[in-house]
């Protein structure tokens, strides 16, 4: 290698770790910016004051849909295995909602500490398989769940 | 026939299904042909050019 | 050390590889994906939760992770150029430059075809979807910056071509935060399916398909690199000797 092609060498690493360095610290700071969602142990922790906008995520409780016979209102609770959040919606559910589903839900807090959805999303998981595997796993107990999406907590500063 | 029906139906996500294949075949297959279009032009008149000056030389 | 380099920055001999490979790699290519197609569609059973809508995976996962392979080799490519001043490894980063562009248009396209059905929305700005569309910008920055997109060729050793290597180097930084974003962060994108350490969370008869499609993109990748790639070559040294001798063996 010639002094020049050495000197050019160094010259990109440079860049390329001056670059990197950087948006590492960018990232790390807005790190809790990029998140998409506040899991329900936030909300229990206060994070997040009643009014203001944001998502949460998490599991629907098993056996707490109610849905309401007349209109598309809905209810259902919201959980990440530490704490739950009440969720009400009225609106079209995406294909994938149901009991056990992860999702995200956009919405604010009433004073009651209940959560109003304007949009509710489905998170789905990375398991894919045919109808006939999932229900001989289903008998054997061992249906790989959404709970590894939501083991996260995302801590957040009250 | 409802065999093939139902294949086109693909369980009511027909539009998103075709939509994502025909969009799919329709990017990159244009890319593809464009390119090799691309090339036999190019060859055509880099070759004809090279023999033109290599007659004239 | 790095002599072999410029051996193979040698435009006759990349020209003569690519002419050897082109028709193979396009054969290969065109069976894994009629294959892949045919097993995808019609012989992989439906999803057990998402029934017929998840077959756009066959497409979606494959154009993704070309989007990133072919960014890598466009970055790789663009370096070599910037420190060897080799002209093949700028004709080969602006020859990748478009179909890389392509499939991740695609990427992102089928993503939103695939969110609006299960997820419940076109869009949403998670990390994962965000840093895709920021991949998408990379690509065509580059190819504003090279001017790629009119010819293969472009002008070699203008500044341009320099500061679109530049970009295209950079821009490295965004691949790990693509593929890392779904850890990093609460995203709606779920993560990876077959890197899992363990073992692929998929059935047998899903997977076999979605391997063949990632194959014969991968494959049509390089089909298309020998292609531009000969484009460039034939642009950039229609002058040289080399050019003038294969003019007149193809005459003949």
């Amino acid at each position: 290698m010639t002094p020049r092609r050495r000197q050019r060498l160094i010259l990109v690493a440079l860049m390329l770790a001056g670059v990197g360095i950087a948006v590492t610290f960018g990232v790390t700071a807005f790190r809790e910016n990029l998140m998409l969602f506040h899991s329900p142990a936030d909300v229990a922790a206060g994070a997040v004051e009643p009014g203001r906008s944001f998502r949460v995520g998490g599991m629907v409780v098993d056996g707490s849909v109610q849905r309401d016979q007349q209109s598309l209102a809905v209810s259902f609770d919201l959980t990440d295995h530490a704490e739950v959040v009440t969720v009400t919606y009225d609106g079209i559910l995406p294909d994938l909602f149901r009991e056990g589903q992860g999702i995200v839900a956009m919405g604010s807090l009433d004073d009651s500490g209940v959560f109003v959805a304007s949009e509710v999303l489905a998170k789905h998981d990375e398991n894919y398989m045919p109808p006939e595997v999932a229900d001989a796993l289903e008998r054997a107990g061992r249906m790989p769940g959404t709970e590894s999406t939501f083991e996260r907590a995302t801590s957040v500063d009250p | 026939m409802s065999n093939l029906a139902e294949f086109f139906h693909m369980g009511g996500y027909a539009f998103y299904v075709w939509l994502s294949f025909g969009s799919a075949f329709a990017l990159v297959g244009g890319i593809v042909f464009w390119s090799w279009r691309e090339w036999v032009s190019t060859r055509q008149r880099v070759f004809a050019r090279a023999r033109r000056q290599e007659k004239n030389a | 050390m790095f002599k072999w380099i410029h051996r193979f920055g040698s435009p006759p001999v990349v020209y003569r590889l690519c002419s050897l490979f082109s028709p193979w790699l396009g054969v290969a290519a065109a069976a894994c994906l009629l294959a892949g197609l045919w097993l995808g569609l019609v012989v992989a059973p439906p999803d057990y939760e998402q029934g017929e809508s998840y077959r756009i995976i066959y497409v979606h996962v494959p154009a993704a992770w070309m989007s990133m392979f072919v960014y890598v080799s466009m970055a790789v490519s663009s370096a070599v150029f910037l420190i060897w001043r080799l002209k093949v490894a700028d004709v080969a980063a602006a020859a990748m430059a478009p179909i890389g562009a392509a499939f991740t248009a695609v990427a992102l396209l089928t993503g939103s075809l695939w969110g609006k059905p299960m997820w419940g929305t076109w869009w949403v700005w998670d990390a994962r979807l965000t840093s895709e569309l920021l991949l998408l910008f990379l690509y065509l920055g580059y190819m504003a910056l090279r001017g790629a997109l009119a010819d293969p060729a472009g002008a070699s050793t203008s500044a341009g071509a320099r500061s679109a290597a530049i970009l295209a180097v950079v821009g490295i930084v965004n691949i790990p935060i693509i593929h890392y974003s779904v850890e990093w962060w609460n995203t709606l994108h779920q993560p990876s399916t077959i890197t899992r350490m363990d073992k692929p969370a998929m059935h047998i008869s899903m997977l076999r398909p979605l391997l063949l499609m990632a194959a014969g993109a991968q494959l049509l990748f390089f089909y298309n690199l020998t292609v531009r790639l000969r484009s460039g070559l034939l642009q950039r040294e229609a002058r040289a000797r080399w050019v003038r001798d294969l003019a007149d063996k193809h005459a003949t």
